[in-house]
């Protein structure tokens, strides 16, 4: 595999792709530093870049000044790959995922971002520990605009085929209280250690593997919901062109508004950028 | 419900840092151990780089948590990264006689040590701390060793395979000696595809002591454009943890107690479970025995004062 680094910071990127080649050469994968230009060649683009997350920012904060870097690396990418998958992690996801949508005019399919993946992961983290299963066998996802408007799909959560809210664990739980916990988790990190990147990496490096081994895995991501009518966090199937299929979830009273509201906001919010 | 035990567990001391968080990264995500535990005198870093790397314990195998110095005793591979860092103007002897007291202060909280743990030292100056970590551990010389020259090794390979077409893993060349500024690259020794690299088309010609003296400055290069290093020693560590848990003796140029000289260095060295296996007395020319003499001479003399 042929991983290519680019950044504004064109001495960093060098650096970063230095250190990542001494950890390459025992797999024979290669890594080095790009232009942005060679960057919109490639079969999958990550982004990443944006300003970060300051402690107690919130992340509709940064949504203004990520805003101004995403059009800048839109525009020097062109002329992007027509076949490219284009994966969005920066914050805030939701928004900036529609938004690259628009302005690179790539198929709805082939532009996803993260989204709910880590929270979902940090709900079943969460729910492994109280109900002693491995986090594979426990089907439930955290949904909608990730940040302060995400929820978790209680209604639909299920492990080994038997639903959750059938196992005595779940009879002392306050699900606020976890949603809540959950929720402050990149800010817990944050205060301990000043930036959160191995969860996430982890995040970004399998959906780049469901993509490029085009696995036709189910993972929790910021996709285009025709249900909805647009970019929000459900769970969709991954393949070598991004999405296959999303899925759209049975969901009760209160989430389906939840989910209602997660869509119109980021819909307002992309609004602000889009004519 | 009774807590399960897992069966193969790895500490890192020192893992509140960018190279012990670097490590313990790396084996979660190469799936090396049931356990990794971050271990550190700074409670707070331990935590924040646990919880980041626990966090995507959903995609991965193996349990990432803070762990406390007794619990690391207990380990099957102690991976420690945590020392003093080198003041500007402070003479090598002082640095090593504050790493001395580091080093003692954690194999005494380490106490009781698991008697089949192996020590895998990675803080510099590697080789001598390999020796005080075996000197103040209690642990047999085997059970005891360094990542040397590793890295190096991995670079030296990285750089030729730029030069032959060849992938780094195919190229057989070590970097030997003392890691740092006394390490040499063991050309005569150097192979692909069973033959003698040097002859190979691509190499004629080639400045042989520049690709030396490049490799030896990677660190510093790298350190120059993003402040420190650390991905590439993460995945030595965990790479070279792999082989000791899995009982692999797969071969690596490490540092490890060569009886011939005497004394801790990098050498190339067959690795699993009961730590170093088998020792390698790769065959040298005379400009590089010259050039080990310089290495094992300069280890020999600091280590005397910490026997």
């Amino acid at each position: 595999m042929d991983i290519m680094l680019a950044d504004v910071n064109e001495k960093l990127a060098r650096g970063q792709a230095m250190d990542l080649a001494d950890a390459a050469w025992p797999s024979s994968h290669r890594v080095r530093y790009a232009d942005i230009q060679e960057a919109g060649q490639a079969d999958l683009i990550i982004i990443t870049a944006g300003a970060r997350q300051k402690p107690g920012e919130t992340r509709d904060d940064l949504l203004d000044r990520n805003h101004a870097i995403l059009q800048s690396i839109l525009d020097g990418l062109k002329p992007i790959n027509p076949k490219a998958v284009l994966l969005m992690i920066s914050n805030p996801v939701d928004v900036l995922t529609a938004i690259a949508q628009h302005i690179t005019e790539l198929p709805k399919c082939q532009v996803f971002g993260s989204g709910t993946l880590l929270d979902s992961g940090r709900l079943r983290n969460y729910l492994s520990k109280l109900i002693n299963v491995r986090q594979t066998s426990i089907h439930c996802h955290m949904l909608g605009e990730h940040g302060d408007g995400q929820f978790v799909g209680w209604s639909s959560a299920r492990i080994g085929g038997v639903k959750l809210d059938q196992f005595p664990e779940m009879e002392m739980v306050d699900k606020q209280q976890i949603e809540r916990e959950i929720a402050r988790t990149a800010y817990s990190i944050i205060e301990a250690k000043g930036a959160t990147y191995y969860g996430v990496g982890v995040c970004g490096a399998i959906l780049a593997t469901s993509v490029l081994q085009n696995s036709h895995d189910i993972q929790c991501v910021s996709c285009y919901s025709e249900k909805w009518g647009g970019y929000v966090s459900t769970p969709a199937v991954l393949c070598s062109n991004g999405i296959d299929r999303v899925l759209e979830l049975d969901l009760d009273e209160e989430e389906t508004a939840k989910m209602e509201n997660a869509v119109a906001r980021i819909k307002d919010q992309t609004r602000r950028f889009i004519q | 419900m009774a807590p399960t035990v897992p069966t193969q567990r790895v500490s890192v001391i020192g893992g509140g840092g960018n190279v012990g968080a670097a490590v313990a990264y790396a084996l979660i995500t190469k799936g090396v151990a049931a356990e990794v535990l971050i271990v550190d005198v700074v409670d707070k870093a331990a935590l924040g780089q646990a919880l980041d790397i626990s966090d995507a314990a959903f995609l991965m195998p193996g349990v990432c948590r803070k762990g406390s110095f007794q619990e690391a005793g207990q380990s099957d591979v102690i991976i420690v990264t945590a020392g003093a860092r080198q003041q500007p103007g402070e003479p090598r002897s002082n640095l090593i006689d504050r790493n001395y007291k580091i080093i003692k202060s954690i194999m005494d909280s380490l106490q009781p040590i698991k008697p089949t743990a192996k020590i895998l030292m990675v803080s510099n100056p590697v080789d001598v701390l390999t020796h005080i970590a075996q000197k103040t551990s209690g642990l047999p010389c085997n059970q005891v060793i360094g990542s040397g020259t590793f890295l190096d090794s991995g670079r030296l390979r990285n750089a030729l395979s730029e030069i032959t077409g060849v992938a780094p893993s195919s190229v057989h060349a070590y970097m030997l000696g003392e890691h740092g500024d006394n390490q040499f690259t063991g050309w005569s020794s150097a192979r692909i595809g069973g033959r003698p690299l040097l002859e190979h088309p691509k190499m004629q010609g080639a400045d042989l002591d520049g690709i030396n003296e490049k490799i030896t400055r990677k660190a510093y290069d790298i350190i120059e454009a993003k402040g420190s290093t650390y991905f590439g020693i993460g995945i030595c560590g965990a790479t070279l943890a792999q082989a000791l848990l899995n009982n692999t003796s797969q071969v690596f140029p490490i540092t490890h107690y060569v009886e011939k000289y005497g004394c801790y260095m990098s050498w190339p060295a067959a690795i699993g479970s009961a730590g170093v296996e088998q020792s390698f007395d790769i065959h040298i020319d005379a400009a590089e025995a010259k050039k080990l003499d310089v290495a094992v001479s300069a280890t020999r003399e600091v280590c005397a004062k910490y026997e």
